[in-house]
């Protein structure tokens, strides 16, 4: 466990050098992030121009989730989107040898060897979001909502972490994974808004089978307050089969791998 | 052989290439192609899920379906993709091989563009068809006249994005952030086409302005002219195309300009 910690602090630590190599790109890039939350808040003020609830959510607390999309958003381009390009890359041309070959857990460093920090802007930026619209629904929340949605979101994290790597792993088989992470990007955009908001079959699709819809709503529920018991279990439970599902992939997928013609 | 029928037998050789480079990579198309129906379709679900069973702004829910159904296909038989393309060879001096060619570069372009969207149009006319025959929602009630000026009023939008994407590219000649300034114009587009809502949904300033510049003219137009709502206003659909050609005469122009200045300051990288 320490050891899983200092090893991501020196990874920390290499990407901060990186990145401050590029200070002015490093501003552009914040200024960006928060020119498109703002176009998002617009969206959401745009929906509510005409109505006064969407999906049975009232404006703050759709803000809420938009928070917390955001933020995930930040957590997938931070740690997940650079290190699934160089796995491919690491697989075509066999230089995965080099990893499997180091004294650590090889899933957890393709995993999380490369960080895009200025990513972490949105992360701050979407809680910030979130915490400002909690704050307006009733003031500060309660322990108790905080805790349950601190644990809600690290089931989110855990959900989407495993669904990536099942796509990274995909690259052991077909090399060309680019488009899946596309087309996840694209999936990602579903939750977006309450999942309240898609209708009948879709709605069952996006909450359990592709719990793409349950990663956000989810932990809004709980921090605005009107979890849904049934959905908070589920998350937990789903998460946890779905980090499992993602270790035996990845076992699979070792076991698959031949290594380049060198 | 004359200038012209040289210049119709380039374009036709790139076309059979071009084509011929799509087919190997059709599945990466697909997914292309499917990946940018889920923005519009998002959209759908929460405009229906807003109007219930009432209508908001003289939209119901089988209204919003049809829109949406037309934004998602004239939206991917519009949107322009070059500015990537563009930044890269220039940012990496690839552009060089390019304008060696005996063949302007922006000929290669505009190809690429034909043949994708002939592919894109091919794919998603026949699905929508055959899903008007199950959704009553989506089906039309133009005529054919009406159809004739939908698909040139798509051909014109299609060359209107095509030439600011290609600009957007271009200024990578000054920048090596073109690409997210195109981010920038096609977030800001996003709203503003009609793509996140009908116009009619905004205050009436912003669809005011929307309407005069080029936004409304590129998706929102060919969808209203296609779902019928431009009917009974024959004038609104001449002002339409009058905006459309508008536009896009002073687009190719600023093009020219930009094109010449651009090339001044080129310099390969990296020979």
């Amino acid at each position: 466990m320490m050891r899983t910690y200092r090893l991501l602090r020196t990874f920390f630590q290499a990407c901060l050098a990186e990145e401050f190599e590029y200070r002015a790109n490093f501003a552009a890039n914040i200024a960006m992030t928060l020119f498109s939350l703002g176009m998002s808040v617009l969206t959401v003020l745009l929906f509510f121009y005409r109505s006064e609830s969407l999906g049975g959510w009232s404006f703050y607390e759709v803000l809420a989730l938009l928070g917390i999309f955001n933020a995930l958003h930040g957590f997938i381009e931070l740690f997940l989107q650079p290190n699934m390009s160089r796995l491919v890359s690491h697989i075509r041309q066999g230089t995965l040898d080099f990893v499997l070959l180091k004294p650590v857990d090889s899933q957890f460093f393709v995993s999380f060897r490369h960080l895009v920090l200025w990513r972490a802007a949105d992360i701050a930026l979407g809680l910030g979001l979130t915490g400002f619209a909690v704050w307006r629904l009733d003031g500060p929340p309660s322990w108790s909502e905080l805790l349950l949605f601190l644990l809600l979101l690290g089931a989110a994290l855990a959900i989407i972490y495993s669904l990536w790597t099942g796509m990274m792993v995909m690259s052991f088989w077909a090399v060309k994974v680019d488009n899946l992470s596309f087309l996840f990007h694209s999936l990602f955009e579903t939750s977006r808004y309450p999942v309240s908001v898609y209708k009948g079959a879709l709605r069952l699709v996006l909450l359990y089978v592709l719990p793409i819809g349950l990663v956000t709503t989810v932990p809004a529920e709980a921090i605005v307050g009107r979890l849904d018991l049934a959905n908070a279990l589920g998350a937990i439970v789903l998460a946890a089969l779905f980090l499992l599902g993602a270790r035996w992939l990845w076992k699979q997928a070792l076991r698959a791998y031949t290594s380049a013609s060198s | 052989m004359s200038g012209a029928a040289a210049f119709w037998r380039k374009y036709g050789v790139l076309f059979k290439t071009d084509w011929a480079i799509m087919m190997i990579y059709r599945s990466e198309t697909l997914i292309w192609m499917v990946g940018a129906f889920i923005q519009p379709l998002v959209s759908l679900a929460v405009w229906v899920s807003l109007s219930g069973s009432g209508s908001i702004a003289g939209y119901t829910a089988s209204d919003y379906v049809l829109y949406f159904t037309g934004v998602l296909v004239v939206d991917r038989l519009t949107r322009a993709w070059d500015v990537y393309e563009l930044d890269r060879d220039i940012r990496e001096g690839t552009f060089s091989a390019k304008l060696l060619r005996p063949f302007h570069p922006i000929h290669w372009s505009i190809n690429g563009n034909i043949v994708y969207k002939a592919f894109f149009a091919i794919l998603m006319l026949p699905a929508w068809l055959l899903l008007a025959v199950f959704f009553p929602a989506m089906r039309l009630s133009v005529d054919a006249g009406t159809l004739g000026l939908v698909i040139i009023a798509v051909l014109l939008s299609s060359a209107m994005r095509f030439v600011i994407g290609y600009q957007f590219g271009l200024l990578a000649f000054w920048s090596n952030r073109a690409t997210a300034m195109y981010a920038l114009y096609e977030a800001i587009h996003m709203f503003l086409s009609g793509r996140i809502a009908p116009l009619s949904m905004f205050p009436d300033w912003v669809a005011a302005a929307a309407r005069v510049l080029p936004f409304y003219s590129t998706v929102a137009f060919p969808v209203d002219l296609l779902s019928g709502r431009l009917a009974d206003t024959p004038e609104a659909v001449w002002q339409g195309f009058a905006q459309q050609i508008g536009w896009l005469l002073l687009l190719v122009l600023s093009l020219r300009l930009v094109w010449r200045a651009g090339l001044k300051r080129y310099g390969a990288a990296g020979g």
